[in-house]
């Protein structure tokens, strides 16, 4: 699995890319711990390229998640595709994270101030 | 592995492991005998090894200072058979000192009178005629008319030695004074004959030099060395050789120098020969040559070209089938006289093969030498390399040996270290793979170990697997009642999962059921699922009457998500079907929604939303109900996403669509039975044999209505 980070200031984008499933569900929880540890803001992870997530996928975000809240971050996803949001539909986790169409909205409400450095890109 | 190991397993290498304590006792051992006896020890491979050189690498013959008068097969023919009469040789001699040789060496012996010398005929005849005999005695004596030729220029008689036998008549010898020790030190240092046999004092008187025809013989029978001076009856005396020198020279003595009781070597005028201990020369042999040779036929038919002897070392000898004394050399087969004439080469080109006085201790060096860095640097190597590395080192031991031969001459014995090394080699090699052998049967050990563990963990996570599949409730436990029909069924993965299903009757018109899904795999989510499963069934146990089935979710969650340290959440989809009304009062915490099948219409799943995530997900979630009214034979399909996610060989997944499509395909009265088995038999054809990664858990309860009859 791939993932694109970007950073703004005190947040960043990550953007994993193809299948998060049994097989690789554990190298993303680390990635995204990882990810985190350099986040000061936000952690923005922008679904846009990933294909399918797995439960397993799904319990890498919501440790995030917990990681994110006990460390005062905020964590969002965005740009989900259609498979992926009904996905997170099914199981609800779309009441566990806040979920939004885009980056720039996900940005616009939990990180206003790396907006300008989105917008620049 | 920590560094204190690292650390220990480097202080082994470099220290006395892989076989260096016994490869380093073995060097000293082989030094020690090397030194004191290897002279002696090593002989036969030392002599095989200069043999080698010899013949591989063998002298270029420059010059040709010397020239042999063979009595050969051609010779023969001419003139008759050997022994000639004395008037022949005595002819031949001639021809040749008038010819104005350097000198003359005779490679042959007369020591009986010749018997057709015509007094001697008379003497043995006894009786004859006056007259006969008067006439015959008139005839010159034959052996006379030698000696005049032998006279007659500069030539060395040949003198054998012998070791044992009568004494010859002491006859004259060269001249050699003898510096740097007595005279009574010589048998001890030079090789000593006890007697000799000489030709007639007549002859020997009349020839200017005599020299030694003898040459070293080693215990193999070769000829490897000329010896210049031997002793004969306590004097010294020249080998042939050697006095032609003196006679071409001039000189009136041969100096032999001697010191610390060893021949150092001689010196004849102004040429100087250095010598081995033993006062003797290793010849630095070519391969017989027949240009050195000239037919005695030629010479006494006077058709030898002129200045074939002019001012050159001539040697008179005898080559010819029968009568030959052959030499056994490094080379092959040679005359004796071929010998001589090799050795005077030598002094010509003035380069001498030589056994240096400082061999021994190069040789012991290299063995020292080569033998350390073999016990320092092989064990640093991965084992394979060992051989590689050991054999290119005795290669290099074995240029060294030949380059010093090649350039210098220096006869350098590389047998005895490669010997020694060798030995070395292999004691590493031999501690290396003892080292190898522990190690594989440490590793061995460590993976049977391992086998046993991973067994007995098998055995437990086996254990696992029969403990929560008894969890699960029986079907056939509620098969009597007409009211509904129910079956589920989990399939395991190979991986101990979380899945789980429930039912059971509440009170008599109520039955709950729910199909769970642990995130997660292993112990962890097996363990979680049984405390997930004992929890919903306690919550909806506890209390009087029938609980609402959000409430039941709600204190499940709570209670779960308080020891949730690894993090693991459930999906579930709960419910409490009122078997009089047909109503269900549902939950759904994340989990897929469930298929109802009605009246033979396309299986539709329920409406998504209106639920919450799994349970775990969020503390303190406020899972509300949702409510569905069943109409008569209406069936309910709960799965997990082991079915929906089974994968193919090619990686597609089941979904949801070709799930309900298998379950349309049921006749319009299936029970739940039938569902169940329709399920499992679309996903088993669907992923065709492919390992399953996940549990696949099916649950399908179908209501019959409150009145329906059994059956």
């Amino acid at each position: 699995m791939e993932a694109k980070q970007t950073r703004l200031s005190g947040s960043l984008i990550l953007r994993p890319a193809g299948r998060v499933d049994m097989g690789n569900a554990e190298a993303f929880k680390e990635l995204l711990l990882r990810v985190l540890a350099e986040a000061k803001t936000a952690l923005v992870l922008d679904l846009a390229e990933l294909e399918y997530i797995s439960s397993a996928g799904l319990r890498a975000i919501m440790i995030a998640s917990r990681a994110a809240k006990s460390g005062g971050v905020a964590l969002g996803v965005a740009a989900m595709q259609p498979v992926v949001a009904e996905i997170f539909a099914i199981s609800r986790f779309d009441l566990v994270f806040p979920c939004f169409a885009s980056c720039r909205e996900a940005l616009a409400r939990l990180a206003p101030d790396a907006l300008a450095g989105f917008d620049a890109l | 592995m920590s560094e204190r190991r690292r650390a220990a397993a480097w202080l082994y290498r470099l220290g006395a492991g892989r076989g260096r304590a016994a490869a380093l006792v073995l060097l000293a051992l082989f030094l020690a005998v090397q030194l004191g006896a290897g002279e002696r020890l090593f002989a036969a491979p030392r002599l095989a090894l200069f043999d080698s050189y010899e013949r591989l690498l063998p002298r270029v013959r420059k010059s040709a200072p010397v020239v042999i008068v063979a009595v050969d097969e051609r010779s023969l023919a001419r003139i008759g058979q050997w022994p000639w009469p004395r008037t022949v040789v005595a002819r031949l001699v001639q021809a040749i000192t008038a010819a104005h040789p350097a000198a003359l060496g005779v490679d042959m012996l007369w020591p009986e009178a010749d018997a057709t010398s015509p007094p001697v005929w008379v003497q043995a005849q006894g009786a004859l005629p006056a007259e006969l005999r008067d006439a015959l005695d008139a005839l010159p004596d034959h052996d006379a008319l030698l000696r005049a030729a032998l006279a007659s220029g500069p030539v060395a008689l040949g003198i054998a030695g012998e070791r044992d036998g009568t004494p010859d008549h002491p006859g004259p010898l060269a001249p050699v004074r003898v510096v740097g020790a007595e005279p009574s030190a010589l048998p001890s240092i030079l090789p000593a004959f006890g007697s000799t046999v000489r030709s007639l004092p007549l002859l020997d008187q009349a020839a200017a030099g005599h020299g030694l025809l003898s040459v070293d013989r080693d215990r193999d029978g070769l000829v490897r060395r000329m010896p210049l001076v031997s002793v004969v009856n306590g004097r010294p005396a020249p080998s042939l050789g050697l006095e032609m020198l003196r006679l071409a020279t001039g000189a009136p003595w041969i100096d032999l120098y001697l010191a610390h009781g060893a021949a150092q070597g001689v010196t004849v005028g102004q040429l100087a020969i250095p010598s081995q201990a033993k006062g003797s020369v290793w010849i630095d042999y070519t391969a017989d040559d027949p240009r050195r040779f000239v037919s005695a036929a030629d010479v006494l038919d006077g058709s030898v070209p002129a200045g074939t002897f002019e001012q050159r070392l001539v040697l008179l000898g005898i080559d010819a089938a029968g009568l030959v004394d052959h030499a056994i050399t490094p080379l092959g087969p040679m005359p004796g006289v071929e010998v001589h004439a090799q050795f005077l080469e030598n002094v010509f080109d003035r380069r001498y093969a030589e056994r240096p006085r400082w061999a021994p201790l190069a040789e012991a060096g290299l063995t020292a030498g080569l033998g350390l860095l073999f016990i320092g640097g092989l064990p640093l190597l991965r084992l394979r390399w060992y051989a590689p590395a050991g054999i290119s080192g005795l290669g290099l031991l074995a240029a060294a040996g030949a380059l010093a031969w090649v350039r210098a001459r220096w006869l350098i014995d590389v047998a005895a270290p490669a010997i020694g090394d060798g030995g070395v080699l292999v004691a590493l090699l031999g501690g290396g793979l003892a080292d190898a052998d522990r190690q594989r049967r440490r590793l061995r050990r460590e993976l049977e170990r391992r086998k046993l563990e991973a067994a007995r963990i098998e055995g437990e996570l086996g254990a696992a697997v029969r403990i929560q599949m008894g969890m699960l409730p029986k079907p056939a436990a509620l098969a009597q009642d007409s009211r509904f029909t129910l079956d589920a069924a989990i399939v395991p993965a190979r991986q101990v999962g979380g899945d789980f299903y429930d039912f059971f009757m509440i009170d008599p018109r109520h039955l709950f059921i729910a199909v769970g899904d642990v995130s997660g795999k292993g112990v962890s989510a097996s363990l979680f699922m049984a405390i997930g499963k004992s929890l919903c069934k306690s919550c909806a146990l506890r209390g009087d009457g029938v609980p609402d089935i959000g409430a039941v979710v709600r204190r499940a969650n709570a209670e779960i998500s308080r020891d949730n340290v690894e993090m693991l959440f459930i999906t579930l989809f709960a419910g409490i079907l009122d078997l009089a009304s047909g109503r269900l009062l549902f939950c759904n915490a994340g989990h897929d929604a469930p298929l109802l099948l009605r009246g033979g219409a396309v299986p539709q799943r329920l409406p998504g939303g209106g639920g919450g995530p799994p349970l775990c997900a969020l503390d303190d979630f406020d899972y509300p109900a949702q409510s569905l009214q069943l109409a008569r034979g209406d069936l309910l399909c709960l799965v997990t996403d082991g079915v929906t996610e089974a994968m193919n060989r090619s990686g597609e997944l089941l979904g949801h669509q070709r799930l309900a499509a298998a379950l349309a395909a049921l006749p319009p009265a299936a029970g739940a039975s039938a569902a169940v088995a329709q399920v499992r038999s679309a996903v088993a054809a669907f992923v065709d044999g492919a390992e399953p990664s996940d549990d696949l858990t099916v649950l399908a309860v179908q209501w019959r209505g409150a009145d329906a009859a059994p059956g």
